[in-house]
């Protein structure tokens, strides 16, 4: 059995599974989508309007990944022009049935750095204080906590997560526990609003990884989801930008996934990006750029260890697929390929396993 | 429906305790509604058949409590197997007429024949079947129209009944859509549950030899997958009949594809989707009746 050295690779590059380590986010080819994230990221940091933006796309089309790509600092920073600080982007995944709102919060409290912010804060002059920023007196309380001296973010968070003592409770000048749904969109709310307020961050970039689950919920968690959305935007009208992913399924089309989107919500989404399927092109640029990506030799440009026909008699076979399934189908004949110890991956080859490259395409 | 004698299977029974609110509202207004102990009925197939269910998906104690306190609520309107299976002939005809000859006695059998004994013996008043398994509904609905016993209708069916039968200040319009809606989840979950497993098998098979031991296995996960994102039943259902008739049976998928309420998720979905919508738009025309109620008393 061959390794994957021997095909100038330094790891099989098809990714199955979205990638989670960060120098395996990479990015290849679509320049189409590249840039219409690239521009939206750069407007909400340049221009006020806080917005929400769908993106549509079939299983496998590549949303998760794109969500963890341009969530990655040096990214941001090389499209916003930023030195110093990058907008601030979380990626959560849609919550499920039990306690909608609660999941939220954790999602998005959990991946907050308060440390930075509360060294940030020391800095900064005519703060915008959080009592011009609630209405709420204890979610008031909550951030005025991030301005302290003294301020702990393992104590903080424990008091997030509702595991802090009343003594300590007490010690942080908290008025009480986080209990209602309530309290932690106010919370929420109040901390984005005081973030971007203060220019803590440029901007704030929540993505809502499959969204779609909203159809699988009941009416009131339909409601607590929509609510809690409303209220962000009505707290930070400004530099917040919600991408909402959404994979059509047989829980819903297109006209039933919007229905369950309140006016309010609505109102709120300034574009649509499409995730389409991908033409014959923009495979075969896709295929390119990933490879040079991937190879130990850099001086090589060929499709190797591929043969050229190959590749263009499987995009033809494939038909119209995701990038998900032509991902899997080259991932397929490189393990197949190393497996049978072949010096190349021919068209002959692709045609004597077929089955077990696109087995699936024959049913 | 409504004044009629009715009969649960456990579907339903189950889907009710499960969408019930945490004061058990739903539970109530049925077992007050049919108060007489001659209006609601269960079978014993059926009552063993809930017991054995009720606590097979995952919930929180707080409703494993609720519905042990409820369960033995129940137990009121039980009707013994030997009260319907004394009756050899009424089963044969039964089993026959309904092509449900191969099968085992189960509770929709059970169920049927007691409606068909109850019409025939105890009261000619109309009985109605309520049942979750469509392709059960299927099979025996000919057989209620030929004997002119009743109908058999769903849990969407019972809830819209229940909801007519409550003045507006006790059942509200908005409370009908979030139980309809709940039940919606509960299918929902429980196919998307199915398609995550699948895709966690799928994963599973890492290597090339194991892609090539289990080229049919994964072929038809491919199938379920790939269904359910395109939206296209057929190849979500044939993908789930290759997999349970295929060689490897990874027991956590086995489980789910035996699940009842995957086998007409997609008609189960489509129903709630449109009655949801009905009760939306036409809702003047859905005409609460709780003036019966007090005409009876």
């Amino acid at each position: 059995m061959k390794s994957i050295e021997s095909y100038n690779l330094k790891v099989n590059p098809f990714r199955t599974v979205p990638a989670i380590r960060c120098e395996e986010i990479v990015w290849a080819g679509f320049e189409d989508i590249k840039k219409r994230f690239e521009s939206r990221i750069a407007r909400i940091v340049n221009l006020p309007n806080s917005v929400i933006a769908l993106n549509w796309g079939e299983y496998g089309s590549g949303k998760t990944h794109a969500a963890r790509y341009f969530s990655k600092e040096d990214v941001l920073k090389r499209i916003c022009k930023v030195e110093d600080t990058a907008p601030l982007s979380l990626v959560v995944s849609f919550p499920s049935n039990k306690n909608i709102v609660k999941e939220l919060f954790t999602s998005i409290t959990d991946k907050l750095d308060f440390s930075f912010v509360n060294q940030t804060v020391k800095n900064i002059r005519n703060l915008v204080e959080p009592s011009r920023l609630t209405d709420s007196k204890f979610a008031q309380k909550v951030i005025d906590y991030l301005k302290e001296e003294s301020f702990d973010e393992n104590l903080y968070k424990k008091y997030l997560y509702g595991t802090l003592s009343s003594k300590e409770k007490e010690m942080l000048g908290f008025l009480r526990s986080i209990e209602t749904d309530n309290d932690m969109v106010d919370i929420v709310a109040a901390l984005f609003s005081f973030l971007t307020e203060n220019n803590i961050y440029p901007a704030i970039i929540i993505w809502i990884d499959e969204f779609e689950h909203i159809a699988a919920l009941s009416s009131s968690n339909i409601n607590s989801v929509n609510n809690f959305i409303k209220v962000l935007f009505d707290k930070t009208p400004n530099h917040l930008l919600l991408m909402i992913n959404l994979t059509l399924s047989a829980m819903g089309d297109r006209d039933d996934l919007t229905s369950y989107l309140h006016d309010a919500v609505k109102s709120r989404i300034k574009e649509n990006i499409e995730f389409a399927i991908p033409s014959p092109e923009q495979f075969m640029e896709y295929l390119g750029e990933i490879l040079k990506m991937y190879r130990i030799d850099k001086n090589d440009s060929s499709l190797f260890p591929f043969d050229e026909n190959l590749i263009e008699n499987l995009i033809k076979e494939l038909g119209d697929v995701s990038l998900r399934k032509f991902n899997e189908a080259l991932s397929s004949l490189i393990e197949n390929a190393l497996y049978d110890d072949q010096e190349t991956i021919t068209l002959d080859y692709f045609i004597k396993n077929k089955s077990e490259i696109i087995g699936w395409q024959n049913v | 429906m409504y004044n009629t004698s009715i009969v649960l299977d456990a579907c339903t029974i189950i889907n009710l305790l499960r969408i019930d609110d945490d004061n058990g509202f739903l539970l109530d207004l049925l077992l007050t509604k049919y108060t007489s102990n001659e209006s609601l009925f269960i079978t014993e197939e059926v009552w063993l058949e809930v017991k054995k269910n009720i606590f097979a998906n995952e919930m929180t104690d707080e409703q494993r409590q609720q519905i042990n306190q409820e369960l033995p609520r129940w137990l009121l309107y039980l009707k013994k197997n030997s009260d319907i299976t004394t009756i050899p002939d009424v089963e044969d005809f039964v089993r026959e007429y309904s092509n449900y000859k191969n099968k085992r006695f189960n509770g929709e059998l059970c169920s049927s024949l007691f409606c068909v004994i109850h019409h025939a013996f105890e009261s000619n008043e109309p009985i109605s079947f309520i049942t979750d398994d469509y392709p059960a509904k299927e099979q025996f609905s000919e057989l209620f129209s030929f004997l002119q016993i009743g109908i058999i209708e769903d849990t969407i069916d019972l809830l819209i009944s229940l909801y007519k039968s409550q003045p507006s200040s006790v059942f509200t319009k908005p409370r009908l859509i979030e139980y309809i809606s709940r039940l919606r989840s509960r299918y929902a979950q429980e196919a998307e549950r199915l398609v995550e497993t699948a895709k966690r098998v799928k994963d599973s098979f890492n290597t090339v030899s194991l892609q090539r031991k289990y080229k049919d296995s994964i072929i038809a996960l491919n199938q379920i997958i790939d269904g359910w994102y395109k939206m296209d039943w057929n190849t979500f259902f044939q993908g789930i009949d290759a997999y349970k008739s295929g060689p490897n049976k990874k027991q956590v998928l086995n489980l789910l594809t035996k699940n009842s309420n995957i086998i007409s998720v997609n008609e189960h979905i489509e129903k709630i989707k449109k009655r949801i919508n009905d009760i939306e738009r036409y809702d003047d025309f859905l005409f609460k009746h709780p003036k019966h109620d007090i005409l009876q008393n």
